[in-house]
């Protein structure tokens, strides 16, 4: 009795925490020189104007280079234009070249710190119902999240199985820490469940493969590890309306991404990569993640299901291969093409899913001289992936990986003691719930700077129903998905658009954890 | 039944300590409603934000049309534009965002309220509740304004704030040289 009392204080409290710190704005200033560093997705763009006039672009605007020698920048999109007295003057699609702006100012809203600082156990249920009311399916999910040193923080680097949400589609999942770079011998790796899940964790290993020199170790989409010396970024990149090959040139946290298909969300895009390299290529490196579009298309496919999911799921789980046909899955690679002389020929396709941590991946190509321009194309359902990297690159040997297993497995929030037992016996699962984390410990090989590091982690994960997910119970739209996804997509394609914008806000902000 | 009288003395001592803590951290600004937009609204508004301007020449308030290197200016309500010597400004408090803090009150209101339902916890759950309300509330509503102080904490410098300004890369020209 007592306990239920608390716990609806508690939400009460939480809803109160919620509502109360609400929203403010991010305001930075940019030279126009760097303006290429403003992600248009992220922001209301001020452009200020030598006679102190404005422009301001509130959505849809991008940032293209013109011009014959590239040298012109151009913002364009719907802005509105006022004068110096903020009289507004015209709204309209705008053209606006950088070099005749004064100043930018981008503005965002985002989330008051507030919370992050002060509140105890986040998004408890009535949290998660008050963030994620308006859209359930943008609310946080997939998979076990693994948090990697870096610096002075730890980042989000990995995440396990993201498509294994049925014990019988347990699954392995291999990802590089390609940004990890040792200090000693020690490494600490925290894994977290931060989404109404149960995560079913079979092992969570090290793979420890060693460096070539001045090279580093890729993995291909078969786990085999290949050394690569030789690694070129494009030289041109080629995509409709948005800029790309600042974004691809290194790897690090920028990305490309854009918008989904309006009309359908089968509606597909492109990105044509040029490369000079001066070594015979045989292979291209690309890393990226999925946007929230899966995860939404998985949670809208529980949804239709409803109360039923259980059973369908269970159907699934039987042996059932009806649901196996969905054309979910149609959405989620990223072909690879290699320009001939007989035109685009397909080479690969990365089906890697998960929406949380970029992963690199090794795609291997026909044998290309070094005297060749080559010409890439990656092309995808629109708004499906953001894509941090790309670069050709020449293979060397195959090598084997090391495999450590953790030595400690601590819980931090919530959790069992003999974790450690669970992940290093093979015949069993540490099984966690939400808001629990682990500190998992591995000790490096002795010559620890020498290596290239992989998490290599098993197991599969049961996706909690929301009651929200239940009020929109249409078992034969689910049917429809698998045999015609055609309608479903179209009709889908408006409903993600409204949610679209908000959604990695609603996404990231409705994470289950326990904050100090 | 001890306890709960020595509760009941305490909480007139109570009520005084928490009015003094809710008082004492807020920050407050008399700003005109066109200045005062919450956070989805401001992002888009064209002008610049409603400061107060703590100077050696006087104090000021209105809508901050520039910070520069050598001075700061002013729209004052009646659209005259002061230009203060940066030298001279030892403060600036600025409006950035409307937070709707208020909103939470109601609902701190409704919380503290609901725990005379909980018996004899209300002895530990109402302090609970109001104590949170009144921090929260409090940091909540401070968020929305930014203040510059010369010898503060902050080691920005004063251009830092031009940002909040109608003309961040400076008054034009024409406004330049027209002085109030």
């Amino acid at each position: 009795m007592m306990g239920i009392s608390t716990r609806g204080h508690l939400s009460a409290f939480l809803l109160m925490f919620l509502i109360a710190a609400c929203q403010l704005t991010e305001t930075s200033l940019h030279e126009p020189e760097v303006i290429e560093d403003i992600d248009p997705e992220q922001a209301v763009l001020k452009a200020h104007m030598p006679d102190g006039g404005m422009y301001i672009f509130e959505e849809q605007w991008s940032i293209e280079t013109t011009g014959e020698n590239g040298d012109t920048t151009i913002v364009s999109g719907e802005a509105e234009k006022y004068d110096e007295e903020r009289e507004l003057i015209e709204e309209s699609q705008v053209e606006l070249d950088v070099g005749d702006v004064a100043l930018f100012e981008t503005n965002k809203v985002v989330s008051n710190p507030a919370v992050a600082a002060k509140t105890i156990i986040t998004v408890a249920s009535l949290g998660v119902t008050a963030y994620c009311a308006a859209n359930p399916k943008a609310c946080f999910g997939s998979c076990p999240t693994f948090y990697v040193p870096e610096e002075d923080t730890t980042r989000l680097r990995a995440e396990g199985f993201s498509h294994s949400f049925l014990p019988s589609l347990e699954s392995r999942d291999v990802d590089m820490l390609y940004h990890f770079q040792p200090h000693d011998r020690e490494l600490d790796i925290t894994m977290k469940n931060e989404a109404l899940e149960t995560h079913v964790v079979r092992h969570v290993d090290l793979l420890a493969v060693p460096s070539p020199e001045n090279g580093r170790i890729f993995k291909d989409q078969e786990n085999r590890f290949w050394e690569v010396s030789h690694r070129t970024p494009p030289v041109e990149c080629q995509s409709p309306g948005k800029e790309c090959l600042a974004k691809l040139q290194e790897y690090n946290d920028r990305e490309w991404y854009g918008s989904a298909g309006r009309e359908s969300l089968d509606e597909q895009e492109e990105i044509v990569l040029s490369f000079e390299p001066d070594f015979d290529a045989n292979a291209i490196l690309i890393a990226g993640r999925h946007t929230l579009l899966t995860t939404y298309l998985f949670y809208q496919s529980l949804s239709y299901l409803g109360e039923d999911a259980g059973q369908w799921l269970a159907r699934l789980e039987s042996g059932d291969n009806l649901m196996q046909h969905t054309e979910v899955t149609r959405l989620a690679g990223l072909k690879v093409q290699i320009k001939t002389e007989d035109g685009w020929e397909e080479v690969d396709s990365i089906t890697e899913y998960g929406p949380l941590a970029a992963d690199i991946h090794l795609v291997h190509l026909p044998e290309i001289n070094s005297d060749d321009a080559v010409q890439i194309k990656l092309q995808a359902a629109k708004g499906v992936w953001r894509l941090n990297h790309a670069a050709l690159a020449r293979t060397g040997q195959k090598r084997e990986p090391e495999s450590i297993p953790p030595h400690r497995a601590e819980p931090v929030a919530g959790g069992f003691d003999d974790a450690l037992h669970s992940l290093l016996d093979p015949e069993k699962h540490l099984v966690t719930l939400p808001g629990e984390d682990y500190t998992l410990s591995y000790r490096l090989p002795e010559a620890y700077e020498e290596y290239d590091y992989f998490l290599d982690n098993k197991g599969y994960y049961i996706e909690w129903m929301r009651r929200e997910w239940t009020e929109e119970t249409e078992p034969e739209k689910f049917i429809e998905l698998i045999l015609d996804s055609s309608t479903v997509f179209e009709r889908l394609a408006r409903d993600f658009g409204e949610v679209e914008d908000e959604m990695e806000d609603i996404f990231w902000n409705s994470r289950y954890e326990r904050r100090d | 039944m001890n306890e709960e009288i020595k509760y009941y003395n305490f909480l007139p001592r109570l009520w005084l300590i928490l009015a003094a803590i809710w008082f004492s951290g807020c920050i407050s600004m008399d700003v005109p409603d066109k200045f005062d937009n919450p956070a989805e609204e401001a992002v888009t508004h064209p002008y610049g934000k409603w400061v107060y301007v703590y100077s050696e020449e006087g104090f000021y308030q209105g809508e901050l049309m520039a910070v520069e290197e050598n001075k700061v200016v002013v729209r004052e309500k009646n659209e005259s534009l002061v230009h203060i010597d940066s030298q001279n400004v030892g403060k600036m408090k600025v409006r950035v965002v409307n937070t709707r803090a208020g909103r939470g009150v109601g609902i701190s209101l409704l919380g503290t309220i609901s725990t005379i339902s909980h018996g004899f916890i209300f002895v530990i759950s109402a302090p609970a509740w109001i104590i949170s309300s009144i921090f929260i509330d409090t940091r909540n509503r401070n968020r929305g304004y930014e203040i510059w102080e010369r010898g503060g904490d902050s080691s920005e410098a004063l251009t830092a704030m031009r940002k909040h300004a109608r003309f961040p890369a400076g008054l034009p020209e024409e406004k330049s040289e027209q002085r109030d």
